[in-house]
């Protein structure tokens, strides 16, 4: 292994190397450098400052020195400075952590979503919400990208702020969504048909009844949870965990979950004091509790199915400290609605400028910057996330293995999460370690249409500008961390796959 | 034509302010109750009480991050430097909209008290501080003149061509080189200076810019009255570390903005907090002396120009300035709630001929043939009416068709042959000279779309003549095809200002053929008569003669042909309406030297 990945790594760094030459080159003879500064007639200044950045940028030296001096530079750890005389450290370290910023919650996202539906469609292969989903896939994965977040911004932004002022649905538009939530759950509820109808029926009033509450009491221009809504989501996610990782034949995970559910309502009705103004410190913390009090409550509860109760009790505690944590968000809304003059989703940038609200309310002003974006980016890398799983899956499901584990008798569900699920997962995790490498180098198009800083937009930038510096710095740290990132895709198959020896 | 219309400029603006705020005060009765429940209400503790600044954000989106507060050093010398800059350091003048200075008479006043030697006398206003406390004076001016006027070469360091670099970095000597060296006493707030040439436009020339007592401290100086000291002595040894931070001590990374004892306002506005990538604040200086404000806090968004019509729809930012094109105009105009402003800007697009050593085009006729034949009319009703319907042909040179004395400018200045696109007498020129079938290299910027249209225009008029118009875009015609004079007419725009004398480097004899030499005179035409007007004209200070001698150059460079003028490029800007004190200006501050008038409709 070792022997690998040191082969693997000098091979890199040899890649790497030349690969960084290229661009160099590339970058240089883009264009004009000047071309900011043609034009100006009025002649001493525009003279002046070509000179200075003519010895700035080495213009005099044939590029290829150029490159080997940027080289030598480099490793005295100094990026060098752009056209402009910035430092590029100083320029990267934002443009770095505005990307990540853009881009993890979206990966995140996509990678969860995107596997649940993979497998879901995999499991009612060939119905109506598989054909809807692939379908739904090939187009958002076609789309063009800067088309889907001008279309974001009109709409999702720029209508949807419009219509909060006045904010109520009309009703053909609620029994829309109402027949699409009940063909959707239709679908995935499968099995015969009064269980479909029932499902269709169940989601079909559920959603027009939650819509046409909500449009009348006036809830989107004051969105909140409030201690009924905490009580009711917090027991039914424990009910929704108990069912899909344990089944409700053993009454101990349910328990569990019912307890964890019970203890997370108690401290939300004494939480005041604690999350009145937390820190993202003290929630960690706190997500550190939760996940161990659900531990705790699965090990004291669990009997003999003492493991499935502590998986169960951990995700309800996560998820109950989520809707909690996101009741509290809410509870700010009033005054972040003011404080941006009713515009809570925005169309560019990462927060509102001198926004100082406090804890909760900067959470609210970066989900109304993020939300956006996140979706642009979830729409198209989530097909993939969705065929490779869906595909994958298919392939374990006809594995001798799941045969054998149904012969023995073992329930639909186990089956699936114990046996088919985990060895479905192992492509796709070298897919989420190819993509983490490439996300780094941010997302070009999108960071540009909202209007954020990040690589990307430094790349794209440089490139315009005829700037070789800050593109060199988006080089190094793009292509280094793909590579990484490669190697460790290719660890973690050879570990998690036992069938597969590096050598 | 230059001083002249000081006075009346600054009118003009008052006149202008007062009608977009009477306009805007009459919008505030139509104002939907829906949007007072918003928070717009709740954000306003109490009604302006016309002491301080109305509590309000006005936010503007610049496409440019901000890099550096010395923006007279040559890194530093950036318009998205400037934008921000405007009313945070503090002048004696800004560009109006017409291109003329505008005095800040709040900042001092300055005024010609003798012709011979020309000397002007500057008094900078009493109460003057930088936001840190310290008093504008003398040290503060002298630095000024120090660090532009090249004065002072550096010990050690040379440029490319082995000349010593000058000891302060600067984006041009103009003006403050022509200067006698200033002397005053530590806190005089009454200079005199003294020009050892006349220079005709000495209002442009008035030194304060950056906090000489913060140069001089972290120079290593007790105070500025040391500086003073150094530079009356001319003690490079002492003023060395000074200049080395007034190089590089200004420029900051994205987002790290300098505390404010490095980077005191002498301004309405100081800079207060920098978003990297994001934004940069200004908010109102409390040691501002003059009338403040009209809003407390300006934001600058730094934001992609094709980002913005959706941002101003939004209401996440209030003030955009792109370069326009049809659909963004169109798009704009499209809203509500968005007041847009279509005109001519600082920037026209020309075409040169080439006229180096025996080009075909030294032959008078067949430059008279190619303007004879060029479809100017045509593409401006095709390329710029879209943008700007009242877009005209540009018959001028040195004078833009807005400003208000094109129309003595023009008038039998020799446009009116060209007047006409006469295709008859295109071709007549070219087959007596037995050149038809010519082939002209057209060298242009490619990536500019409309170019490329420009170029296809002229090809199917002059191509009629008898040319062979061939399109040559180019990725770098700046860098190669035009110095090295690989072209037979080249196509792009000036960026002008107000001040004529800026274009003496455009149609004066180079110094050579040579791509070192001919600089902006691109075309390499040479003329004594222009080269002995222009020389006159530099030093003319009396307006009216210099008018007169404007008016001879543009006649003889109509005469002579060695360019052509098309058009004016159109200028945008479009605010929110709620939005108010917005004065369009075309010029090279832009809309942002006015931003201490910006406020917004409660």
């Amino acid at each position: 292994m070792a022997v690998f990945m040191a082969r693997r790594l000098v091979i890199s760094i040899f890649t790497l190397l030349a690969a960084s030459f290229i661009v160099f080159w590339g970058t240089s003879i883009a264009g004009d450098p000047m071309a900011d500064l043609r034009g100006l007639q009025d002649e001493g200044q525009a003279q002046q400052q070509m000179m200075a950045r003519r010895e700035r940028m080495n213009l005099d030296v044939p590029v290829i020195l150029r490159y080997f001096l940027w080289l030598g530079d480099l490793f005295t750890g100094d990026l060098g400075v752009n056209k402009f005389g910035q430092s590029v450290s100083g320029i990267l370290a934002p443009a770095v952590s505005a990307t990540l910023q853009l881009v993890i919650a979206a990966t995140v996202l996509a990678i969860v979503l995107g596997v649940t539906i993979g497998i879901v469609s995999a499991l009612r292969q060939y119905s109506g919400f598989d054909y809807t989903l692939t379908f739904a896939a090939f187009l958002f994965f076609s789309l063009p990208v800067f088309w889907v977040a001008v279309m974001l911004k009109q709409f999702g932004a720029i209508k949807f702020n419009d219509w909060l002022r006045d904010p109520t649905i009309p009703l053909p538009v609620i029994l829309v969504f109402a027949v699409l939530s009940g063909l959707a759950w239709m679908a995935i509820a499968g099995g015969s048909r009064q269980r479909r109808l029932t499902a269709l029926g169940v989601a079909f009033v559920a959603t027009a009844g939650l819509l046409w509450t909500l449009s009348e009491t006036g809830w989107f221009s004051d969105p909140g949870l409030g201690v009924i809504a905490v009580l009711v989501l917090a027991f039914g996610s424990a009910a929704g965990v108990t069912f899909l990782i344990a089944g409700f034949r053993h009454r101990p995970p349910l328990f569990a979950a019912l307890a964890t559910a019970a203890v997370g309502f108690v401290f939300y009705l004494a939480s005041e004091p604690i999350l009145e103004e937390p820190n993202w410190g003290l929630i960690f913390l706190l997500a550190l509790v939760a996940i161990a009090v659900g531990l705790g409550i699965g090990y004291l509860l669990g009997g003999l199915q003492r493991r499935q109760a502590m998986a169960v009790g951990a995700v309800t505690a996560i998820l109950v400290g989520g809707i909690i944590f996101v009741d509290y968000m809410l509870q700010s809304y009033g005054d972040y609605y003011g404080r941006v003059r009713g515009r809570p989703i925005s169309t560019i940038g990462a927060s509102t400028p001198n926004f100082r609200g406090g804890f909760w309310e900067s959470g609210l002003d970066s989900a109304g910057h993020l939300i956006l974006p996140t979706m642009a980016l979830l729409l198209i890398s989530f097909a993939t996330y969705t065929r490779y799983t869906r595909a994958s899956m298919l392939e374990v499901m006809n594995q001798d293995y799941v045969r054998t584990a149904r012969s023995k008798g073992l329930t639909e569900r186990t089956t699936v999460t114990k046996h088919a699920f985990r060895n479905a997962l192992i492509p796709v995790t070298t897919l989420m370690a190819f993509d983490f490498g490439a996300v780094i180098g941010g997302a070009v198009i999108t960071e540009r249409v909202f209007g954020w800083q990040g690589m990307g937009f430094m790349f794209i930038k440089g490139l315009q500008d005829v700037d070789p510096p800050p593109v060199m710095a988006f080089f190094l740290i793009a292509g280094g961390s793909i590579v990484v990132f490669n190697m460790l895709a290719d660890i973690a198959y050879a570990y998690l796959d036992p069938r597969i020896r590096v050598s | 034509m230059t001083t002249k219309r000081r006075g009346a400029a600054f009118l003009a603006v008052a006149a202008a302010s007062a009608l977009v705020l009477a306009a805007c005060g009459g919008d505030d009765a139509d104002e939907t109750p829906a949007d007072d429940d918003g928070g717009a209400a709740e954000e306003q503790p109490d009604p302006d009480t016309g002491e301080g600044p109305s509590d309000v954000e006005v936010v503007y989106a610049a496409e440019q991050e901000f890099t550096n507060y010395a923006n007279n050093t040559s890194e530093g010398n950036l318009l998205a430097n400037t934008h921000v800059l405007n009313q945070v350091k503090g002048g004696f003048w800004n560009y109006g909209p017409d291109g003329l200075v505008v005095p800040d008479e709040e900042f001092g006043t300055y005024d010609l008290v003798s012709d011979d030697p020309q000397t002007i006398e500057f008094n900078i206003n009493p109460d003057a501080v930088w936001s840190d406390g310290e008093p504008i004076d003398c040290d503060d001016f002298l630095l000024g003149w120090a660090a532009q006027s090249g004065y002072y070469e550096h010990p050690t360091e040379t440029t490319a061509d082995g000349e010593p670099a000058t000891l302060f970095s600067t984006a041009g000597t103009t003006g403050y080189a022509d200067w006698v060296k200033p002397d005053c006493e530590p806190g005089d707030k009454t200079i005199t200076v003294e020009y050892e040439t006349v220079n005709a436009s000495w209002v442009l020339y008035t030194a304060v810019d950056m906090p000489a007592h913060v140069v001089a401290r972290e120079g290593g100086m007790a105070s500025g009255d040391e500086l003073i000291e150094a530079i009356r002595n001319d003690d490079i040894d002492a003023l060395l570390p000074a200049a080395e931070f007034y190089n590089t001590g200004f420029v900051m990374s994205p987002g790290e903005l300098l505390p404010e004892e490095i980077i005191p306002s002498s301004g309405r506005y100081k800079l207060t907090d920098w978003q990297a990538g994001q934004s940069i604040t200004m908010e109102y200086n409390e040691n501002y002396w003059g009338t403040p404000p009209a809003a407390r806090t300006i934001i600058f968004r730094f934001l992609d120009a094709n980002q913005q019509a959706q941002a101003l729809q939004n209401q996440e930012i209030d003030i955009m300035d792109p370069q326009p094109s049809t659909d963004l105009v169109n798009q704009l105009e499209g809203m509500a709630g968005v007041e847009v402003h279509v005109d001519e800007s600082f920037t026209y697009e020309h075409v040169d001929f080439n006229l180096r050593g025996d080009h075909y085009f030294n032959d008078p006729n067949l430059r008279r043939s190619f303007g004879l034949c060029l479809p100017r009319q045509l593409m401006v009703e095709n390329l710029i009416h879209p943008q700007n319907p009242d877009a005209e042909v540009l018959n001028a040179r040195l004078t833009y068709s807005f400003q208000p004395d094109y129309d003595f400018q023009i008038d039998g200045n020799g446009w009116e042959d060209f007047a006409e696109q006469d295709i008859d007498e295109s071709r007549r020129l070219l087959e007596e000279a037995d050149m038809v079938g010519t082939e002209v290299r057209i060298v242009y910027t490619e990536a500019n779309p409309r170019r490329v249209d420009q170029v296809a225009l002229i090809r199917d008029a002059c191509n009629q003549a008898g040319w062979d118009v061939v399109d040559a875009g180019s990725a770098d015609p700046f860098g190669v095809e035009i110095p090295d004079g690989n072209f037979d007419v080249a196509m792009y725009a000036w960026i002008g200002s107000g001040y004529v004398a800026g274009t003496a480097s455009t149609f004066m004899t180079p110094s050579s053929c040579t791509p070192e030499g001919t600089g902006n005179n691109s075309q390499c035409y040479s003329s004594e008569v222009v080269d002995d007007l222009y020389r006159e004209l530099l030093q003319e200070v009396d307006v009216d003669a210099q008018r007169e001698l404007v008016k001879q150059i543009e006649t003889q460079l109509w005469a002579d042909l060695p360019t052509i003028p098309l058009f004016t490029h159109p200028y945008l800007l479009a605010w929110a309406e709620d939005v108010e004190g917005i004065t369009p200006n075309p010029t090279q501050q832009g809309v942002t030297s006015t931003k201490h008038e910006w406020n917004r409709a409660l």
